[in-house]
């Protein structure tokens, strides 16, 4: 049961990657993008955090490597798993707040779009960073919101 | 009580898949990536989106604003007709175009053992670079050349995979190529994503009228192809050295036409 469930996370997983990946390509190649896999790797890192989705993390993003980069094999899965284990250990560091939560985020899309800061670090890619940041966390926002609402106790 | 142990067992772990992580990398890496393409060359993966699929996705969004046209106008037929007429047009002016930098391409690079396969971009991902149709099911090989509709290089093929590769672009900071200049002088052309570095690596006779930095066999490159063009540039030369910025203009979207360069 425990593998089936593993399992059923790593294709729930590869396939929220692959759904990014063709959103970025639909929003006509914009540098503002929406990031599925990285709101639903925080929300997870947040509150879910536990051993169950290492392997998602971890075969998904040698999927990643495997078909979509020329990065080296396993690099982009350290990733994953890197800001995962940041996200957490930080979230629980800082006060339960709207403006911490969100300097959380910055610092995962920070690190999720670390290449593209390093290789052309500048105002306008830090704005971009910030600007998908806020897109994204209202996103993540939204679907914690829908996550939360317990519809069966709801009363008719 | 029990869950401030149970999370740093969680930490451990997550620590030790990041040293396999890790690992893995460090094969690939002293391999020289010999291990990541033994099982990408080796593993039968076809891109979850084809062509065609595109192209359709593309035109979806044209059928649901002519759907909401429907709904709020009576005059639907007329409408209808202006759109078709409308899409038509495109249509022509599309094939025109496509027509006429088709002429161009022929004109800026004639060469009789070249083949040029249409390609369209695919999707682009988390670190920038572009995949695109047409992989080991049309013989495409590392560093093949990726022209534009006017003949110009625009990256080149970095990886192979079965049905799509992927692409080093003029807009990757990664992107780097040699280049020769009718005087003989070589260049390395790079870029930081907005403009195009040129910086002269061997130099034969200092002349500053360059109208053109072009690919070369002397580089393993299977043909003279344009990189850029630096008649109406700036160029600037000191030291022995030449160099100049050229600012990217050319942009990727799903109606580009690149064509990949093959021998026959």
């Amino acid at each position: 049961m425990k593998t089936l469930r593993n399992s059923s996370y790593i294709f729930l997983f590869i396939g929220v990657l692959v759904i990014e990946l063709l959103i970025g390509g639909f929003t006509e190649f914009s540098d503002i993008k929406i990031l599925p896999f990285l709101i639903i790797l925080f929300y997870i890192s947040i509150n879910k955090f536990s051993n169950d989705y290492i392997l998602a993390f971890f075969f998904s993003g040698i999927y990643y490597d495997l078909f979509y980069t020329s990065n080296y094999f396993g690099s982009t899965s350290a990733k994953f798993l890197s800001i995962g284990i940041v996200v957490n250990f930080i979230n629980n560091k800082l006060n339960d707040n709207l403006f911490s939560e969100f300097l959380v985020f910055f610092l995962a899309v920070a690190l999720y779009k670390f290449e593209f800061i390093i290789y052309a670090f500048s105002f306008i890619q830090l704005t971009i960073v910030f600007l998908i940041s806020v897109i994204n966390y209202f996103l993540f926002k939204l679907i914690n919101i829908i996550l939360k609402r317990d519809v069966f106790t709801q009363s008719i | 009580m029990f869950q401030e142990p149970q999370k740093r067992r969680n930490y451990i772990i997550y620590i030790l898949f990041i040293f396999l992580s890790g690992s893995i990398f460090l094969v690939d890496l002293f391999s020289n990536k010999k291990f990541s393409n033994l099982i990408s060359d080796n593993t039968d993966f076809l891109f979850p989106v084809s062509q065609e699929a595109v192209g359709f996705l593309d035109s979806l969004e044209l059928n649901f604003i002519k759907n909401k046209n429907t709904l709020i106008s009576e005059n639907i037929r007329l409408k209808n007709e202006v759109i078709e007429l409308r899409k038509l047009k495109l249509i022509n002016e599309r094939l025109v175009e496509e027509i006429r930098s088709n002429n161009e391409l022929i004109k800026n690079v004639n060469f009789e053992n070249v083949v040029y396969y249409k390609s369209t971009i695919l999707i682009k991902n988390t670190e920038d670079e572009y995949l695109i149709s047409g992989g080991r099911n049309i013989n495409l090989n590392k560093n093949d050349l990726i022209l534009n509709e006017e003949g110009f290089v625009v990256g080149y093929i970095v990886k192979v995979f079965d049905d799509h590769s992927l692409i080093s672009s003029i807009i990757n900071s990664e992107f780097s190529i040699p280049g020769i200049d009718k005087y003989g002088n070589q260049y390395l052309i790079t870029s930081n994503r907005e403009e195009l570095l040129i910086n002269s690596i061997y130099i034969e006779e200092v002349n500053l009228n360059i109208d053109y930095i072009s690919t070369d066999v002397v580089f393993d490159h299977i043909a003279k192809f344009p990189i850029v063009r630096l008649s109406n540039e700036e160029v600037s030369s000191a030291n022995n050295k030449i160099s100049a910025v050229v600012g990217i203009d050319y942009k990727f979207n799903f109606d580009s036409n690149i064509y990949i360069v093959k021998e026959k």
